[in-house]
């Protein structure tokens, strides 16, 4: 069983999902594919070779390990997509407050966002849900698919939340607070 | 100075609460607690800079720097009964800062994750596209993009004045047929190639209606150039 679902995880384009392999393979129990999947997860964890099978877009694809880019890099010559800051920045808003319109992206940047968000359009990690109705009817915008593949997210709760990540800067600044007036003690 | 003879634009800061965040890190000063008289003094004396070096900066500086000013004014005001915390003017500007910088940290953090085609590759030699030439690789378009590219070749339309009293208009089934044919002798067309011999609106919609109907039979199949945009529809 297990080699049937390495093989298709292999052989797949898009990352495949526990569904999919359900409804492509009737004569396994759909228990059995998940626990096979985990154990292949597993596996090739513990292998510790030079890809391992990872969970993005709700499915399951071969990656490789993040630590043989450099090398993997000089094969593979197509340049990555470069966000700029500004791009970034509104692709984290629309990340974290989707469903929402042009103005609430304008209201927490506090800047006129047409154009980021236009080329954002254009590569594919927002899209248009539809229209606001409200005045003006806006369009409603939300993150895609690719952006959950290209981030290797396997679901847009995998993000932090803006709490922890909150908690996360204070543990942060505290840290330095200490170490400053650390060395203020040993400067005295 | 010199009348706008002479300008340039500079994105050291983006827009105002870049440049807030700058200036509250730089005096190193609380969020909950920013000395406005001093924060507001700085934003203007960096507008002026600007003005100097004749850069031009959007309004939405001088709408913070007016807002700045506000909140500085409403704290001059003598405190009255009833009044607490909450109603501190200052949350006015602390509160989206501290959005605004948390969102800032999140960006961090979504930054830093293995990105795809950056520090993680999927792997799958029999799939590197090659199957298909990469200008004609299909990919969904939705109904926007379709109405964006309509709207694109609208305003590409030279502005003549022609007054039309012809009545026999052509019919959206007629269109199909005249757009089959075409077809018949090239496999491809782009939707430039099917509206540049028919100037006019009514064509260009007639045209476009008729795509999307032969798009709804399954007749055609509209693919996307990744690179150029360019739609264009094939026969199935």
């Amino acid at each position: 069983m297990r080699k049937i679902i390495e093989s298709l995880l292999f052989v797949s384009k898009e990352p495949l999902s526990i569904d999919r392999l359900k409804s492509l393979l009737p004569e396994i129990e759909p228990e059995q594919i998940k626990n096979e999947v985990a154990a292949l997860v597993d596996e090739y964890t513990n292998r510790q070779g030079g890809f391992h099978l990872v969970q993005v877009a709700g499915g399951y694809q071969f990656r490789t390990r993040p630590e043989c880019k450099i090398w993997v890099k000089r094969l593979n010559q197509v340049s990555p997509l470069r966000l700029s800051r500004a791009a970034l920045e509104t692709l984290t808003i629309v990340a974290y407050k989707q469903p929402l319109i042009r103005s609430d992206i304008e209201h927490i940047r506090g800047v006129d966002s047409g154009g980021v968000i236009r080329s954002l359009l254009d590569l594919k990690l927002i899209r248009v849900l539809g229209r606001k109705d409200i005045p003006g009817r806006p369009l409603i915008y939300s993150t895609t698919r690719f952006f959950l593949e290209l981030f290797g997210l396997s679901d847009i709760k995998d993000l932090p939340t803006l709490k922890e990540i909150d908690a996360l800067e204070k543990k942060q600044g505290d840290k330095n607070e200490t170490s400053s007036s650390h060395e203020e003690k040993t400067l005295t | 100075m010199f009348d706008s003879a002479y300008s340039v634009k500079i994105d050291v800061f983006e827009g105002p609460m870049d440049l807030l965040v700058y200036l509250v890190r730089k005096n190193d000063v609380d969020i909950t607690n920013i000395p406005i008289a001093l924060i507001t003094e700085q934003f203007l004396g960096y507008l002026d800079l600007l003005e100097l070096m004749n850069i031009d900066y959007a309004s939405e500086f001088l709408y913070m720097a007016a807002t700045l000013a506000h909140i500085k004014s409403r704290m001059l005001l003598p405190a009255q009964e009833g009044d607490d915390e909450e109603d501190d003017p200052r949350l006015e500007i602390a509160r989206p800062l501290m959005e605004y910088l948390k969102l800032k940290a999140a960006s961090d953090i979504l930054e830093q994750r293995d990105m795809l085609g950056r520090d993680t590759f999927k792997g799958n030699p029999f799939h590197n596209d090659d199957d298909e030439p990469l200008e004609e690789q299909l990919i969904t378009i939705g109904l926007f993009e379709l109405v964006e590219t309509f709207r694109q070749l609208s305003e590409n339309e030279y502005k003549t004045h022609v007054v039309d009293f012809s009545t026999n208009r052509m019919s959206v089934k007629e269109r199909i047929i005249g757009i089959l044919a075409l077809l018949e002798i090239k496999d491809t067309l782009s939707f430039n190639e099917l509206l540049e011999d028919h100037p006019g609106k009514f064509m260009r919609v007639l045209t476009f209606l008729a795509i999307l109907e032969m798009a709804k039979m399954n007749l055609i199949e509209i693919r996307q150039h990744i690179q150029s945009g360019l739609l264009k529809v094939a026969y199935v």
